[in-house]
């Protein structure tokens, strides 16, 4: 397990990570959702051991992260912009992630190769900003590492290849119990992925959530009302969101599918059903109730 | 995987991503030795030169005195240096290196070391080969490998000197350039602070000895590695002490273990956000500013004081090294043109140190024109006149490993101060208090209306102080009067000055070879140790002359002038002088052999004597009757201003006796009037030609007189012409 404790890190006046505390379990995906600025590299960078806290501690199963080859062993750090040797091809990264990763399959990365459509020999520089993505994630999976840190992988990657990658991780967690960690700016990439999901804004974390826990415990209900009664008349449900348009309500309320049915059925409405919300909704409600504007935020 | 084996697998990776760099360091020695040495062989043995010569030639290019090969080093330092760290420079590459399971300490050495391997392996490959090319042009390599083995270690240290400097200076900064110009500062920050405080010293300090070299030059290998490398290249040579060299390469190779553990020590302590930022460490920022500012203020103010001397321009300057290399570092600290006025304070701080330092060297606020060591604080004095010795070749004639002949030149000062230990300081501190006081009245008190030639002879003299603490210390003194002055004449005719002064007065019988006499044109081997015949005759002859020029008194010398010279060969310059005879060349070693003469005056008794006994027809040098005529070359008396004209004959010719034999009472050989410091060098001279006739045959020789000395008639002659011209 990855943990996380009152993590700060300042470049000069800037406070790129201020105090923040995470748990990541393994086996997990963890999303790292954030605007650009809100410290998610910063934060991934400190994970990895690039970046020495200023405070605070990271540490994988209790043992610090920071100049500790063992640990570091454990992940593979996949950059936003992802270096690769002068003149090198996807060949010579192999040699050279193989001499450090010593579970490095080379089998496995020449097969990831063909599946991607990528040519073993060509020259890495010669490569589009997508391929260079995918040849990263193809070495950081290959790597056979316990945990993968993807910064803003995803992005530059197209619809396809984003499902392939999925299916790469959701295959390599079910076989082998990887992590990934993922950060992005974008909710709509980790929707289908993410277990847990920790949102970043201006360096701090708003909030730290499984993602099934958010989703059990909010839900939507559109309703008409019984003739007199209006949505400020449902005072036993935890209205967080009220919608109206004409007799139509659409209220989000906390609690469990169960509870909020009961509720429901006690107030005799004239009709009612209870809708799916989706990640961006769920963020939308959480985070206006913490006062924040989401769509200022990400999106 | 063991850190071992991760160890060499990052060896190897690295050297793979710096296959151009090895490529160019190949091609930079493989030019440099197999291909130079075989062009240079090829050369040599077609013209059959001297297999001597040939393994000095490769000696000189495969040792440590190769000068090409120390660019070579210097920028292979600056290359290699900037190729093994510039990941720092870039966030995906640290972000990269930084992110994998590799201790930094790992990476560290294994660049470090990798920018090290390179050119050794590289040149060692090379040296090899450079072998391989000597052995088939028909010289074995055991002739020159020891040389070739000494220059390669010895540039491979100093290598690693310069190379851990580069690295300090990767490590200190975020940007591949700002990387570069702080190497430039690390390199040459202190040489330009020795090169200015000299300035200054030489410049505004009118006592500052002058002498020996520069002050502050001893200091100089302590500025910088480039600046060590630069003065052991020239002190890591043969005929240096193994002492010396022992400990010069032992400062190289500690500084270089401090230099390289610094440098580990500041990659440990860097943060990786500083890739991207002009620096690296907040704290150097200001550390590096502040004495480039300062500097640069100092040398502005300096550099235009020096074109016009004046306190404005030295203001104007002032200002404009202040701000120029105040706003340029600030503006490369933020890559921001408009942070150019950051930590404004800082910059007026600088530019008030800058002026206090101009203005003790400009006002000698520190006294140091008016520092006399106290009478009862020194142990001895000794002094160089240059007025006295300027004549006197110091140093001996040697042979080098090739068997030629050349003088090993000693500076006059080294000599004199090595040699004298004056106890007596009274007439020395009498002359160095007027030379004081007069320096305070014209420069420090800023009366500039007299001037040092007004009137009189000026004479500059430099002393060593040693006190009693054992210190030494150096001044000049430039001071006008008269030329004879008691004090003067008291510290000239003492012996212990003579002995210091006049390197002949130590020469023994023993070093002494022949003897030679020369007066005009005319060199005459008098006394020649052929076989051992004459050495009773050159010993006696060294003897005499030794007793003559110890008694020689002020007083004489304002009297009489040289007649001749004498010259006593030392036994290297006899050795010169035989080969020089059998080559049958008139130039070959000619400054070895032409080195030594001395002048001989009329009351020089014993040795006249004695060379009359070796025949030479002394009595002719002060006999008169032979001049049958004078003639005066009138174009010295035109001036700078004068055009030529033709006016006739260039001669103004005297035959009358009477005026020749009033001339030639006071006349001097020209060439020998300038050994004689006390025969009027205030006066006015006019050279002229005496012509003789003697047994048919008429020859001439240069003299010289004083113009006050002349018969009054030819005093009107001269006049007339100057006023015609």
């Amino acid at each position: 397990m990855i943990k996380a404790e009152n993590l700060t890190k300042k470049f000069d006046d800037i406070v790129a990570v201020d105090h923040v505390s995470a748990q990541i379990r393994d086996g997990s995906v963890f999303g790292l959702i954030g605007t650009n600025g809100a410290g998610k590299s910063t934060f991934l960078r400190m994970l990895s051991g690039i970046l020495k806290p200023d405070e605070g501690t990271v540490t994988i199963d209790g043992e610090q992260i920071f100049e500790n080859e063992k640990v570091k062993g454990r992940f593979f750090y996949i950059s936003d912009d992802q270096y690769y040797f002068n003149n090198s091809s996807p060949l010579d990264m192999m040699e050279f992630y193989s001499r450090i990763y010593p579970q490095f399959n080379k089998e496995r990365f020449h097969k990831l190769l063909g599946s991607f459509g990528l040519e073993a020999r060509r020259k890495v520089h010669t490569f589009s900003k997508g391929m260079k993505k995918q040849l990263s994630v193809i070495c950081g999976v290959c790597a056979n590492t316990d945990y993968l840190f993807c910064d803003e992988t995803f992005d530059g990657l197209d619809p396809v290849m984003r499902q392939a990658v999925k299916s790469i991780f959701a295959n390599d967690m079910s076989e082998r119990n990887l992590t990934p960690i993922i950060a992005s700016h974008n909710l709509r990439e980790l929707e289908d992925i993410c277990d847990h999901v920790g949102l970043l804004h201006r360096g701090g974390i708003l909030l730290s959530r499984d993602l099934d826990d958010m989703k059990l415990n909010i839900h939507k209900v559109q309703c008409v009302l019984k003739d007199g009664m209006t949505a400020e008349d449902l005072t036993a449900m935890q209205r967080i969101k009220t919608e109206t348009r004409g007799k139509l309500y659409t209220i989000t309320v906390r609690g469990t599918r169960e509870e909020v049915e009961g509720l429901m059925e006690s107030y005799h409405p004239v009709f009612y059903e209870i809708i799916p919300l989706s990640l961006e909704e769920i963020f939308i409600s959480e985070t206006e109730v913490a006062g924040y504007d989401i769509k200022k935020l990400i999106l | 995987m063991t850190s071992k084996s991760l160890f060499y697998n990052l060896l190897r990776e690295d050297g793979k991503r710096r296959l151009w760099s090895m490529a160019l360091s190949f091609l930079v020695f493989f030019f440099t030795f197999p291909v130079g040495i075989a062009l240079s062989l090829s050369e040599r043995m077609r013209g059959e030169i001297d297999h001597t010569y040939i393994i000095s030639t490769l000696k000189s290019w495969l040792g440590f005195q190769n000068g090409w090969v120390a660019s070579v080093i210097i920028l292979l330092s600056l290359i290699m240096g900037v190729t093994s760290f510039s990941y720092l420079h870039s966030r995906q590459k640290v972000d990269f290196y930084h992110g994998i399971p590799v201790n930094r300490k790992h990476l560290f050495w294994v660049n470090y070391f990798n920018g090290i391997l390179i050119p050794a392996v590289v040149y060692g490959i090379n040296l090899i080969i450079a072998m391989g090319v000597i052995a088939v042009n028909g010289i074995s390599p055991l002739e020159v490998w020891k040389t070739a083995l000494s220059g390669f270690l010895l540039f491979m240290i100093h290598y690693c000197m310069m190379y851990s400097v580069t690295v300090i200076s990767m490590i200190l900064t975020g940007n591949v350039l700002v990387g570069i110009l702080g190497n430039l500062v690390l390199q040459f920050y202190f040489v330009c602070v020795i090169g200015i405080l000299e300035f200054c010293y030489s410049r505004f300090f009118y006592t500052s000895y002058r002498g020996g070299g520069n002050v502050f030059n001893r200091f100089m290998d302590k500025c910088s590695a480039f600046a060590l490398f630069m003065v052991n290249l020239e002190q890591l040579q043969p005929g240096t002490s193994a002492g010396t060299q022992a400990v010069r390469i032992f400062a190289v190779l500690a500084v270089t273990v401090v230099l390289t553990l610094l440098s580990f020590l500041l990659y440990k302590k860097r943060g990786s956000e500083a890739a991207g930022r002009a620096m690296a460490f907040k704290i150097s920022m200001p550390i590096i500013r502040i004495p480039i500012v300062v500097l640069s203020s100092l040398g502005g103010s300096i550099f235009f004081w020096s074109m016009r001397s004046s306190v404005g321009w030295g203001i104007f300057g002032l200002l404009c090294g202040m701000l120029l290399s105040h706003c340029v570092i600030e503006i490369i600290y933020h890559f921001e043109f408009r942070k150019l006025f950051s930590n404004w304070k800082q910059m007026g701080a600088c530019a008030v140190l800058a002026a206090v330092i101009f203005c003790g060297f400009r006002y000698d606020l520190f006294g140091y024109d008016k520092y006399i060591p106290s009478e009862s604080s020194i142990e001895s004095v000794a002094v160089s006149m240059p007025d006295v010795n300027f004549w006197v070749s110091y140093g001996s004639a040697q042979q080098n490993s090739m068997g030629e002949y050349y003088w090993d030149y000693q500076d006059s000062d080294e000599y004199i101060f090595n040699h004298m230990k004056l106890k007596d300081t009274a007439p020395v501190l009498a002359l160095v208090r007027d030379a004081v006081a007069e320096n305070q009245r014209m420069y420090h008190g800023g009366d500039y209306s007299d001037t040092w030639e007004n009137g009189n002879v000026s004479y500059n003299f430099s002393i060593r102080y040693t006190l009693k603490n054992g210190k030494n210390i150096y001044r000049t003194y430039h001071l006008s009067g008269d030329e004879a002055r008691p004090e003067i004449a008291e510290i000239f005719e003492n012996q212990e000055f003579a002995k210091a002064v006049y390197p002949l007065l130590l020469q023994t019988p023993e070093d002494t070879a022949w003897v030679r006499v020369s007066r005009g044109e005319q060199t005459n081997v008098v006394s020649r140790d052929r076989n051992g015949t004459e050495k009773a005759m050159t010993d006696k002859l060294l003897l005499a002359y030794q007793e003559d020029l110890k008694n020689l008194k002020v007083e004489t010398m304002q009297k009489e002038n040289p007649v001749a010279t004498i010259q006593f060969l030392t036994k290297m310059q006899a050795k010169a002088e035989t080969k020089r005879e059998e080559i049958q060349s008139s130039w070959k070693y000619s400054d070895v052999t032409s080195r030594g003469y001395y002048p001989i005056y009329p009351s020089f008794k014993n040795t006249l004597e004695l060379l009359k006994e070796c025949e030479v027809n002394v009595e002719e040098w002060n006999s008169l009757e032979h001049v049958k005529e004078i003639n005066f070359d009138i174009y010295q008396f035109n001036d700078y201003r004068s055009t030529y004209e033709d006016k006739g004959s260039q001669y103004l010719t005297i035959t009358d006796e009477e005026e020749i034999s009033q001339i030639m009472s006071f006349a001097a050989i020209d060439g020998y009037s300038n050994m004689n410091p006390f025969g009027g060098r205030g006066e006015e001279r006019v050279t002229f030609s005496a012509v003789t006739e003697s047994g048919g045959r008429r020859s001439e020789t240069s003299c010289t007189i004083q113009l006050n000395q002349l018969p009054e008639s030819v005093k009107n002659e001269i006049s007339k012409i100057k006023k015609d011209v």
